[in-house]
């Protein structure tokens, strides 16, 4: 593959300059790889423009004046050499394959150059820049590198992977689904926390339709290619590396909780204010100003509220711990002229920062390049990856017993330990509050752990059957097994808890497996030296089988743990009364799809100034229903105008690259069509067809379906009438974009996009002809559109001697905006309003004002600009006005400074003009008695929370109700200080090809109005997610 | 060599094309959905049961008396402005969800076109499945017409053959294509269609009233004769169900016990009601809390009505009660304290407050209106001592003492029998169609009328075809709207 891929892209180039001349130096350039010679590499005297190219023998022959000169040697896709000429008149070179994707992009050392040819929107990323990240997941590290690409991170739990979305959300239906992930030719099942980022040689993130051409319907939401790191000949090098590192909580922002002795006050004066029963914490049940205070109790009461007063604990001492990370990784890569490998195992361990949560993953990768006879080649990657990943019993739960949430809702003199430091757990109230310490005595008794193997293969084989014509076969395979289990220690408090009181036992599989075929042919010719043609055909067939299963157990055996084993029956009186059947305590499903596709790609070359090209694919895959939808036609075309290579650009010598390049191509979404699921314990199983399916139901109690008392035969009704006229929603990419550097030492790329998508899925009513009139079904009838602007400076800002200080920032601008609805104009989804004119994922709410002077009820604002007062919103209008989640405005800068081994960079990365609602908030500032019971708050209702008649206040007061308002949507723009790493290599030592070693800090300061523990999530909506870890790792690495 | 090599990857190529070619036919293995659902003879009885389930005269009991003279507010609750006084438009959300048809009925065509189109391809798994099977297509097909019939009493205008009915689903509309109104020969043509071809594998007795039989049919037959002015089929299709065995009017005495379910007289098909369903009798009155504390009267009986059964009247005792309780709490808060519709109340267990207040089931198809149809068709045909014998014999069982009338115009007759309708057949969905039907307007008397604006509604205005809602306008683009709206 890699070879045809250098024939593929080498037959693209040729120029022929004829300038006067003086001198001549000629040569030959061949492939470092297989000695074969390289046509169409670019020869140019550095400093000038004056340039040739290698003809079809690789030869060329360039003419010049002047001595000392430099002769650069460049090519797409391959490392870019410069060669002294000295003396010599002819000069030989053997150029290495940088880059061996179908992309076209240049790769370098410090990140983020463009190709020279590829006409639409693409970046590519070093693997250097991402190697050596103490993250498990990769896509985490792209967070404010690359223009219009959104990284957020859901959760901090170690190993998660982060959403990712590439210019915006271009559909209602599909709007979480993820970019595709190309492994070395072959897409990918899912996440990237199963690759060792070492082994990465770049990675190259494509938004525009031009990447549709060549991954079809699944490349919709843009495409992020990954080529990993190959051998090379005559090089046999061993590498070591280790790295040691802590991972630690980050601090609240912004929102102070009460102290214990501002928490008993609060209960009291609210308590006094309200009455007896109205606030049951000691504060006030205790209080001497409680009207049951009395002599007989007083020496009680007052001795139990000083024990309250003396418990001034910090619960992120209980809760929360300093994280270890621990990586060591062996690589050997080499190679002879006729067969080269890499060769790498890693061992990743990394603890979470919350109690029980950790990340352990193994990664063996074996890639190797064969000539297996003349124009014959084979090349193949392979990982197996074994992961052990421990969850904290209540992640993301909604429950005290989630650490996220225990830590700030937990009342402040809560008593965790007994005299005898041993756990306080049991029953919780009011008077006797253990939240903390149930929730680590579930924390303990819990097992919650998930083990996964993954074996990822890529196989290629290419032939060239006569020059310039190619066939190939690139053959994937990508499977992996998952188990979850969650289990309750019988013999522990919680597992007391649990149904039938002796402990849960769960275990839960999913396995996945997708195997994919490319074959091609592909052609290649240059004529007349100016004319460069380059196409090729392919055709491809892809299958994802899923597979999955679980079962539970209960009423186990108290002197084991983590085993069903020795688990009882389930006693006769848990069926209920009257029951005559059993149920089923597991469960399995299974589901598979496949997409067959046909694409073609041709481009066309004139004299190194014009470029254009065009792409058609068809798909065909089981996903859709409908015959005749179930073919999707797919095509791009683009144009770029290489103006830096014009004549009149010769004469001056400031601008050194000029590109115009232009875009547009119609590209179907496979994510936007719904699928639904077959829940299997604690996953599930995706359910391809089922919401294209008409379904049923037999009516149960609680499901509002008809019933018929008419007879004893179950009526069963049609549920959904299935959607048969599905057919794919289609986004029309359009791009436009210049490439412009200056003395060869700042580059500026500029990309101006807009993304319309149409047959967009909107929620529409159907005719009542259906029998299905008041049901509402996601039909292809809507239109949305993103725009955008993305800008990208890289420069040496500084270079003197050995000194050199590079910079790069990137900005990017997204809106959304919904512009058709078919049948409606708007409708409710969730927490935000779809509506037409607005952007997807507009918050919807009630505009919260103030606290009313004179009743301390909620003053609202109406859409027609009055003020209303009331303690309920029913009457209150919603409003749109507050914003989306997804940001409008993203982007990052970085600075590396190096002088001689020593080197320092740094990155921060940024988002703005998002809003997102803060649930955390809403129940810390509720200052009601329903709250102020079950959660401590904060001090902001110390100072301005309405208490009696005349206050002038922002929140309601104690004798009202909080409600879920525009005060929850809160501003959630941030700068992250990502990354700063210093490193130095040291001088040679004998016996070491290299030594470095380096000191890193992760996500080291949060810059944001937001207030609670980390603004940045995947959603709309903070709930009590596990914050994203702040870092420091010192490193060591070996080369032999 | 080179041959050896393109061989061999064309031989891959080969493979793969070849073995991939079902890869865009997987199905979902795992799902009861599709044709699937309805596999078995059993499965398609279990459709059935949910195409019965579905069927439910509430809408149109309440419909005729609101819309018509039935009933009056009862001073305690009202907000039925737009339909009460006619002010309605497509948008009415009230409308929308308490007197549409369009919705519930297709719902139910739809379940039953879900049942023909798997029926006779099912599997027959038990014993006595291919007998089985002819019934419940049968079935399928009465609940088809039963529904149909009430879509265009709902939207129709007055019967003419050329008015527009409403879309005739005779298939499941899984492509969720738009469907035009056609004409109403043409609908009723399928109509009765569907029926006679139900007839012939419909049980020929009363075994299961709960479900459809050759008498419901007939029952069936003879409204839709009646409503497009066949008579002489309507009178044969009533003939038919009144000598039904099992099906003879009831007389004074066994009268009451239809009501509170004591007896199933005169009924070929019901609609079971049990607590976990909607009450009938709240289309009038909410249930109470207790004993004393009597529910919201929301309808009571108009003064016109009432006043138009004498004392002797049977009905008169079996449709209301002037409760004393309410007279103490001097309620309802209209001229006439206590009194209020008992009809769908199991009298006398029903009372405030208990568990089986306002639960009855529903009368679908009572003999007493063949009578009314069978003397309206003999009366149109000019043979006034036919329609004088069946009037004569339905009051005779309704009114002690009652004394035969004889008719001596066909107008007589007419007026008579509409006026025995508007009695006999009172809170039973009929009124406001009958006025349509007959091209008269809804006269209400000044005590009954909410408003002046709500005292007549002029014959043949375009009121009496209720709107098409504005959802099914927008999802359906072949949908022509009532002219007017």
């Amino acid at each position: 593959m890699r070879k045809i891929l250098l024939l593929t892209v080498v037959m693209l180039s040729g120029y022929s300059y004829g300038l006067a001349q003086d001198r001549t130096v000629s040569g030959r350039v061949t492939s470092t790889e297989d000695g074969t010679p390289l046509p169409g590499v670019n020869v140019v005297l550095k400093g000038t423009t004056n340039g040739t190219a290698t003809d079809a023998d690789g030869r060329y022959s360039l003419t010049y004046q002047g001595q000392g000169e430099t002769l650069i040697f460049s090519f797409i896709g391959l490392q870019t050499q410069e060669v002294l000429i000295g003396d010599r008149s002819v000069i030989d070179v053997t150029l290495a394959l940088d880059v061996t994707q179908l992309t076209e992009v240049v790769v370098t050392e410090t990140g983020y150059t463009r190709d020279k040819r590829y006409t639409g929107a693409a970046t590519t990323i070093s693997g250097n820049v991402l190697a050596r990240t103490p993250v498990a997941s990769l896509d985490q590290s792209l967070q404010g590198r690359v223009a219009g690409v959104l990284v957020n991170s859901g959760s901090g739990q170690p190993g998660s992977n982060a959403t990712v979305r590439i210019r915006g959300v271009s559909s209602i239906t599909g709007a979480g689904v993820q970019p595709l992930y190309v492994v070395d030719g072959v897409p990918v099942l899912g996440g990237l926390s199963g690759i060792n980022s070492n082994d990465i040689l770049s990675q190259t993130i494509l938004k525009d339709a031009q990447a549709a051409a060549l991954y079809g319907a699944r490349g919709a939401n843009g495409v992020i290619v990954i080529t990993t790191r190959k051998g090379k000949s005559g090089v046999n090098s061993i590498d070591f590396r280790t790295q040691y590192g802590i991972s630690v909580e980050p601090k609240f922002m912004n929102i102070d909780m009460m102290n214990t002795e501002q928490a008993l006050a609060y209960e009291e004066t609210v308590g006094s204010m309200l009455g007896a029963t109205s606030i049951s914490g000691p504060g006030w049940q205790l209080s001497p100003n409680h009207p049951s205070y009395s002599p007989a109790n007083a020496a009680t009461r007052d001795a139990q509220l000083a024990d309250f007063r003396d418990n001034t604990r910090d619960y992120s001492d209980d809760l929360l711990r300093k994280g270890r990370t621990i990586s060591n990784e062996l690589v050997a890569r080499g190679g002879t002229e006729t067969s080269q490998y890499y060769v790498s195992f890693n061992a990743f361990n990394q603890e979470g920062f919350a109690a029980g949560s950790d990340f352990n993953r193994y990664t063996g990768r074996v890639n190797v390049d064969q000539r297996l006879a003349d124009k014959f080649m084979m090349n193949v990657s392979s990982t197996v990856v074994n992961t052990v990943t421990n969850y904290n019993a209540n992640e993301g739960l909604n429950s005290t017993l989630n650490p996220f949430q225990a830590i700030w809702r937990a009342k402040p003199y809560e008593q965790v330990y007994k005299g005898d430091g041993t756990l306080d757990f049991g029953a919780s109230s009011a008077l006797a509050p253990k939240v903390i310490a149930n929730n680590i005595e579930r924390q303990q008794a819990t097992t919650y752990r998930e083990k996964g193997i993954r074996v990822f293969g890529a196989l290629g084989l290419s032939y060239e059957i006569i020059s310039g014509l190619s066939v190939k076969n690139n053959f994937g395979v990508d499977m992996y097994t998952n188990e979850l289990m969650y289990s309750v220690d019988p013999n522990t408090y919680s597992g007391s808890l649990q149904t039938h009181n002796s402990g849960i036992h769960q275990e839960s599989m999913f396995s996945s497996s997708q195997i994919v075929n490319t074959t091609s042919l592909s052609y290649n010719k240059i004529f007349n030296d100016k004319h460069e043609i380059d196409g090729g055909v392919y055709f491809e067939a892809l299958k994802v089988n899923n597979n999955g299963f679980a079962y539970t157990l209960y009423n186990l055996d108290k002197r084991l743990e983590e085993t069903g084993q020795g688990a009882s029956e389930l006693p006769i009186s848990s069926l209920g009364a009257g029951a005559t059947t059993y149920p089923q305590n597991s469960t399995g499903a299974k589901s598979q799809y496949g997409i067959v596709s046909y694409f073609a790609t041709a481009k066309y070359n004139y004299d190194n100034k014009y470029t254009a090209n065009v792409n058609v694919r068809q798909d065909g895959t089981s996903r859709i229903l409908n015959e005749d939808n179930k073919e999707i036609f797919t095509w791009s075309a683009g144009l770029m105008w290489n103006a830096i290579n014009e004549g009149f650009m010769s004469s001056q010598d400031i601008v050194s690259d000029l590109k115009l390049r232009l875009t547009y191509g119609e590209v179907p979404n496979i994510g936007s069509i719904a699928t639904s699921n077959y829940a299997v314990g604690r996953y599930n199983v995706p359910n391809y067809l089922g919401p294209q399916l008409p379904s049923y139901s037999f009516p149960t109690s609680s499901n509002g379906l008809p019933r018929f008392p008419g007879s004893s035969i179950s009526p069963l009704s049609p549920t959904s009438p299935g959607n048969p006229n599905l057919k794919i929603e289609t986004v029309k990419k359009f791009n436009v974009g210049f490439d412009v550097s200056l003395w060869n030492r700042l580059s500026v790329i500029m990309d101006v996009y807009q993304n319309v998508t149409v047959d967009l899925f909107v929620s529409q009513r159907l005719s009542a002809t259906t029998g299905f009139g008041a049901t509402n079904l996601n039909i292809n009838a809507g239109q949305m559109t993103n725009k955008g602007v993305e800008l990208t400076l890289n420069g040496d800002v500084y270079k003197k001697g050995d000194f050199l200080v590079q910079a790069n920032w990137n900005h990017a601008i997204n809106t959304n905006n919904i512009d058709d609805l078919g049948q409606v104009d708007e409708y409710v989804s969730g927490t935000f309003i779809i509506k037409e004119g607005m952007p997807y994922g507009s918050h919807y709410t009630y505009d919260y004002v103030k606290a009313d002077p004179a009743t301390g009820y909620p003053t609202y604002r109406q859409n027609n600009g009055e003020l209303i007062v009331t303690n309920t919103v029913a009457g209150v209008d919603q409003k749109a006005t507050f914003g989306t989640f997804l940001p409008k405005h993203t982007g990052g800068f970085s600075v590396n400074a190096s002088w001689k081994g020593i080197s320092l960079s740094t990155l921060f990365s940024y988002q703005f003009d998002v809003t997102r609602y803060n649930n955390t908030y809403n129940w810390i500032t509720a200052g009601y008695p329903g709250y102020i019971n079950a959660v401590n708050q904060s001090t902001e209702l110390l100072t301005n929370q309405w208490m009696q008649p005349g206050d002038e206040k922002y929140f309601s007061g104690p004798n009202a109700t909080r409600q879920f308002t525009s005060q929850d949507v809160m501003d959630a723009k941030f700068m992250r200080w990502r990354e700063l790493t210093l490193a130095y290599t040291l001088p040679k030592i004998k016996g070491f090809k290299e030594i470095r070693v380096y000191a890193r800090g992760q996500n080291l300061k949060i810059w944001s109005p937001w207030k609670g523990l980390d603004p940045e999530d995947n959603n709309n909506i903070s709930l009590h997610e596990y914050p994203n870890p702040k870092m420091f790792v010192f490193g060591l690495d070996l080369s032999f | 060599m080179k041959k050896i090599y393109s061989c061999l990857l064309l031989a891959l190529f080969m493979m793969w094309s070849t073995s991939c070619s079902d890869y865009l036919e997987f199905e979902e293995t795992d799902l009861i959905a599709g044709d699937i659902a309805l596999q078995t003879v059993a499965n398609v009885e279990t459709a059935l049961m949910g195409g019965y389930a579905n069927v439910d005269n509430f809408m149109g009991i309440l419909l005729n008396s609101v819309f018509a003279d039935e009933v009056k507010t009862a001073g305690e609750f009202y907000n039925a402005s737009t339909t009460h006084e006619w002010k309605y438009g497509p948008a009415d959300v009230g409308l929308r969800d308490s007197y549409t048809a369009i919705d519930p009925q297709y719902r139910v065509v739809d379940r039953a076109n879900r049942v023909l189109s798997r029926v006779d391809i099912a599997d027959s798994t038990r014993v006595g499945d291919n007998v089985l099977r002819k019934r419940l297509k049968a079935e399928a097909l009465f609940l088809r017409a039963f529904a149909h019939f009430e879509l265009f009493r709902f939207y129709g205008a007055k019967y003419d053959p050329a008015t527009l009915a409403m879309p005739y689903m005779d298939f499941v509309n899984v492509k969720q294509e738009p469907q035009a109104r056609i004409p109403a020969a043409e609908y009723f043509a399928k109509m009765n269609q569907d029926i006679s071809d139900a007839k012939a594998n419909l049980p020929n007795n009363l075994t299961d009233i709960n479900r459809a039989n050759v008498a419901t049919a007939n029952g069936l037959q003879a409204r839709i004769a009646l409503y497009s002015e066949q008579w002489a089929d309507a009178e044969a299709y009533a003939t038919n169900y009144i000598n039904t065995p099992g099906l003879a009017l009831a007389t004074i005495a066994s009268f009451p016990g239809i009501w509170n379910d004591a007896n199933t007289n005169e009924q070929s098909y019901r609609m079971v009601r049990t607590s976990a369903q909607t009450r009938l009798g709240t289309l009038f009155r909410a249930s109470s809390g207790s004993a004393s504390a009597p529910g919201t009267i929301t309808w009571t009986v108009s003064n016109k009505l009432y006043d138009s059964y004498a004392t002797a009247d049977v009905r008169r005792g079996a449709y209301f009660i002037t409760d004393p309780t309410l007279v103490s709490l001097n309620r309802p808060n209209a001229d006439r304290p206590g009194l209020i519709i008992n009809k769908y109340n199991p009298y006398p267990t029903g009372g405030f407050g208990q568990t089986s207040e306002n639960l009855v089931n529903g009368k679908m198809m009572r003999t007493a209106e063949m009578y009314l149809i069978r003397a309206e068709a003999r009366a149109e045909q000019d043979n006034l001592a036919g329609a004088e014998s069946d009037l004569n014999t339905l009051r005779t069982n309704r009114i002690t003492g009652y004394t035969p009338i004889t008719l001596s115009t066909k107008q007589q007759a007419i007026d008579e029998i509409l006026l025995e309708r508007s009695k006999e057949l009172a809170f039973e969905g009929h009124r406001f169609w009958d006025l349509k039907r007959k091209g008269l307007p809804v006269a209400r008397i000044a005590a009954d009328a909410p408003s002046a604006d709500g005292t007549t509604l002029p014959a043949n205005d375009f009121r009496f075809a209720l709107p098409i809602p504005d959802p099914e306008m927008k999802a359906n683009k072949l949908i022509q709207q009532n002219p007017g709206y």
